[in-house]
């Protein structure tokens, strides 16, 4: 297999997905990458709507399963600025997390770009071999 | 890697499990990781679809995210928790690491576990195995415990716990419900006690102060009564716990209900120690009970009374109105004696308890020995008199008649009392003693009682050896017959002898009157009877051989020979044995045994009657004869009896009867013989009413067989005796005529002779 971009993923993170599927030919990780874009989707218009209806919890939610689904496919620059979201939203500061929530959409953004390419990467790989 | 995973897996085929995850990222992850390590994963991707999911189906495991939008993992527990079936189902919640207050909410709403989310899939499924493991576990321990439950129930048996201080014991539901309690009831000691009887509260307190003193494990079966009302039997097992060094900490044991086991126990108790029959206690409980009643009288110095009850006749009614009704009255006896007394069928066991010191007062009872024999224990006699109270109350209660066998039947009862320690000092001394004293009251004409003296002791023992010596009398030849000439007044000649039985022990010749009736209550009568048989069919042929005796030999039998299907055989024997015609014995039976066997004793009576073998009816005119049988009978003679011939000419009655006997044998064609005859005038009245032959004194004593002939050749031939003259001299001119019927068959002279007792007969 020729050497391959991660577009800014962790690759400790990518191998651990890839762990799960040893022989699937990077299936899983090319679905993975999929089913996270259009949570990322997904998540980008549940967190406009909660900052401009002021909904701590609706902004909370959203950090939280973002944090975690990120982490899973190595987009570690947004699951970190979750953290940080999630951490102020849970306490109600979300006047003091405006920042932080443009931040955390910048990354998500970056995020979905990465897993994009990285999944056309792979498809081309996949349709090569 | 890949053992571990194959031993995860075979730790549970297939576990299946329910991943709850608004994140798809996250679910998908999980899932597959999850179904990699052998899980079946069933997803979700809300709360509210998870509970829809687990209202239709039941998962082994749940893993569910924490936090969600609309219902979230917390909401959600709480929720399934309610469902049917998931109230121990393992949930594993999934939370964030820096969320401690997730944790515990968690907790709270009834998760398993919680599971910081993190890609380290292996962590994941140790966790997951290990709640699958402990709920494996719980399952099975709940399973058990259920069983065991359900086993103490079965049992009726439960657990508890007392620690020293607490006011109640902490009864398990189980030991609850042994005492018919709803499982969150208390139970204090207080109540406790007022559970048991009141004799019982005293000494339960009592016994367990000392438990507790002493530390001790404590064992006992408790009546209680309980809810139901009954009184049951409660099982208390504990032992005590204690520090190391020894103080005690409380007790921990088990109750169980154990009635129905007691009540089995009882059973057989009673079956050992009762009779079947009445329900008395047995031969073994009066032994056991007159123990305890002698150690309690040592103790305490006062007199115990042992009065043996033995029926009279009983044996009469049972062999004639059958053993059915013999057991019927035996029962309704039992009953009547019970009430004679303060009966307890249950001894209290408990020196401590109830009764304390008069505890012995229960051994109160009747027993039965055995047949017709009871005896009354009376533990705690103050004077003898006591004791004749109760022995007096016991033959008032014998006077109504019992109803047996639709007949009315009267029975009497003889009591011998004995008293401790006076008349003995231990069981056997005493229940022989009070058995002498019964037999005193037997031979002096029974229903009565007496108390025991030393003076009846001899007779007791006499009777006894009497006895065994009456078994060997025969072998040892020691029986004789003697014989009573019968003679014809009109005729002055010998028309037979009756055969009377004698023994001779030693130097002494006992009467008849002596061991005849000991021969019938045991038996022997049949043997002796025999013999008479053969020895008088012996002597006729001594006799025909020395002076050509052509007469007969009256021998007497009871009833009880006629029942014999050899008799006639015997007989048989016996005359051919001896070469003398059958006509050489001829029989005697009394009327009564007559009237009172009839029925058996009829067929013999033919059938003797076929072989030549003649009947005289004995002591006729003192039973109740039935005329209309006499006519049919086998029979050739009525002998008067001697009670008659003893008024004879003193009071009109008498002469009476016997014409109307005389009458009755001519109207019959019997012959007619009258005994006991002593004086001249007696007689004389009888040779004019119609009797001419004779028996008694006047004529001729019992003599032995060797004296017979040197009377005849001495006395009769000669006619050297006073009573020949006047009586052929002083005939009634009618009596020729009269006399015909019983001539006729005179020519075939009638004899006589009786093995069987006859008190008078010695006065003869």
């Amino acid at each position: 297999m020729e050497a391959t971009h991660n577009f800014g993923l962790d690759e400790v993170a990518l191998s651990r997905v890839r762990e799960l599927d040893p022989a699937g030919r990077d299936q899983l990780l090319l679905r993975l990458l999929g089913v996270f874009e259009k949570s990322i989707d997904r998540m980008l218009i549940q967190i406009e709507q909660a900052r401009a209806a002021d909904d701590a919890k609706g902004v909370h939610v959203v950090a939280h399963t973002l944090k975690s689904s990120s982490a899973a496919v190595g987009a570690l620059a947004l699951s970190r600025q979750c953290a940080v979201v999630e951490l102020m939203a849970r306490e109600s500061r979300l006047d003091e997390a405006g920042d932080g929530v443009q931040r955390m959409i910048v990354e998500a953004v970056a995020a979905r770009d990465a897993a994009r390419k990285l999944a056309a990467q792979l498809e081309t790989a996949v349709h090569n071999a | 890697m890949n053992m571990t995973r194959k031993t995860a897996a075979a730790d549970q085929q297939q576990p299946r499990l329910l991943l709850v995850d608004d994140d798809e990222v996250n679910l998908l992850l999980t899932s597959i990781a999850l179904r990699e390590r052998g899980f079946v994963v069933t997803e979700v991707a809300s709360g509210q679809q998870a509970l829809d999911t687990l209202a239709g189906w039941q998962p082994d495991v749940v893993v569910l995210d924490a936090l969600m939008p609309g219902t979230d993992g917390f909401e959600t527990c709480r929720e399934l928790r309610k469902l049917p079936g998931c109230a121990s189902l393992p949930v594993l919640m999934l939370t964030g690491l820096d969320d401690d207050a997730s944790i515990n909410h968690a907790y709270e709403v009834g998760a398993t576990d919680f599971f910081v989310k993190s890609n380290q899939w292996s962590l994941l499924d140790g966790r997951l195995r290990y709640l699958l493991r402990s709920s494996r576990t719980r399952i099975e321990l709940e399973r058990s415990e259920n069983s065991l439950a359900r086993a103490q129930d079965l049992a009726r048996m439960g657990s508890f716990e007392w620690f020293v201080g607490a006011s109640a014991p902490d009864f398990s539901p189980q030991a609850l419900r042994v005492f018919q309690r709803e499982p969150d009831e208390q139970l204090s000691f207080g109540t406790l006690v007022r559970m048991l009887p009141k004799e019982e509260r005293r000494g339960k307190r009592t016994m367990l102060a000392e438990t507790l003193e002493t530390v001790a494990p404590l064992t006992r079966d408790i009546p209680m009564r309980l809810p139901d009302g009954q009184v049951h039997i409660v099982h208390l097992e504990a032992s005590p716990e204690t520090t190391e060094s020894g103080e005690l900490l409380g007790y921990s044991g088990i109750v169980q209900d154990v009635t129905d086991r007691w009540n089995a126990e009882h059973k057989i108790r009673q079956l050992a120690n009762f009779d079947s029959l009445t329900g008395l206690p047995n031969r073994n409980q009066l032994i056991e009970r007159t123990e305890r009643a002698l150690d309690a009288a040592r103790r305490m110095g006062h007199q115990v009374g042992l009065l043996l009850i033995d029926l009279d006749r009983f044996k009469i009614i049972n062999d004639t109105l059958g053993h059915a009704a013999g057991d019927e009255l035996l029962i309704e006896v039992a009953r009547r004696l019970r009430s004679c007394v303060r009966h307890c069928d249950q001894v209290s066991d408990n020196q401590v308890d109830s009764m304390g010191a008069r505890a012995f007062r229960t051994l109160e009872a009747v027993c039965r020995l055995g047949g017709d024999e009871f005896v009354a224990l009376l533990p705690e006699v103050i004077e003898e008199h006591d004791a004749e109270v109760v022995a007096n109350r016991i033959l008032e209660q014998m006077r109504n008649p019992i109803h047996v066998g639709g007949q009315e039947c009267f029975v009497s009862a003889s009591v011998g009392i004995a008293l401790f320690p006076r008349d003995g000092a231990n069981v056997a001394d005493l229940l022989r003693n009070s058995d002498v004293a019964m037999f005193a009251v037997k031979a002096q004409g029974r229903n009565a009682a007496a108390i025991y003296r030393p003076q009846l002791a001899g007779k007791g023992r006499e009777k006894l050896e009497l006895e065994s010596a009456l078994h060997k009398a025969i072998e040892r030849d020691e029986l004789v017959l003697h014989y009573q000439p019968k003679v014809d007044v009109r005729t002055a000649r010998m028309v037979g002898v009756e055969a009377l039985m004698r023994w001779k022990r030693g130097n002494t010749l006992v009467a008849p009157a002596e061991f005849i009736p000991l021969a019938e209550e045991t038996g022997l009568i049949r043997p002796l009877s025999e013999w008479a048989i053969r020895e008088a069919a012996r002597q006729a042929r001594v006799w025909v051989d020395s002076f050509g005796f052509s007469e007969s030999i009256a021998v007497n039998l009871p009833s009880r020979m006629f029942d014999r299907g050899d008799l006639v055989e015997l007989i048989h024997e016996a005359v051919v044995q001896n070469r003398v015609p059958h006509h050489t014995l001829l029989l005697e039976i009394t009327e009564n045994s007559l009237m009172k066997d009839l029925h058996s004793v009829i067929p013999s009576l033919h059938r003797l009657n076929e072989i030549g073998v003649e009947i005289s009816i004995d002591d006729f005119g003192t039973g109740y004869s039935s005329l209309a049988y006499l006519t049919t009978l086998p029979i050739s003679e009525l002998k008067i009896d001697r009670g008659f011939i003893r008024d004879l000419g003193m009071t009109p009655q008498s002469s009476a009867v016997v014409t109307a006997i005389i009458a009755l044998a001519r109207s019959l064609g019997l012959r007619v013989i009258a005994e006991g005859v002593e004086t001249r005038r007696q007689m004389e009245v009888l040779h004019r009413l119609g009797c001419s032959v004779m028996q008694g004194y006047l004529f001729s004593k019992p003599k032995p067989a060797d004296e017979i002939e040197p009377w005849l050749k001495d006395t009769v031939l000669p006619k050297l005796t006073s009573w020949i003259g006047p009586a052929v001299t002083d005939e009634p001119a009618s009596d020729s005529t009269r006399q015909e019927p019983a001539q006729s068959r005179e020519s075939k002279p009638a004899v006589s002779a009786q093995p069987q007792q006859r008190a008078s007969n010695n006065a003869n």
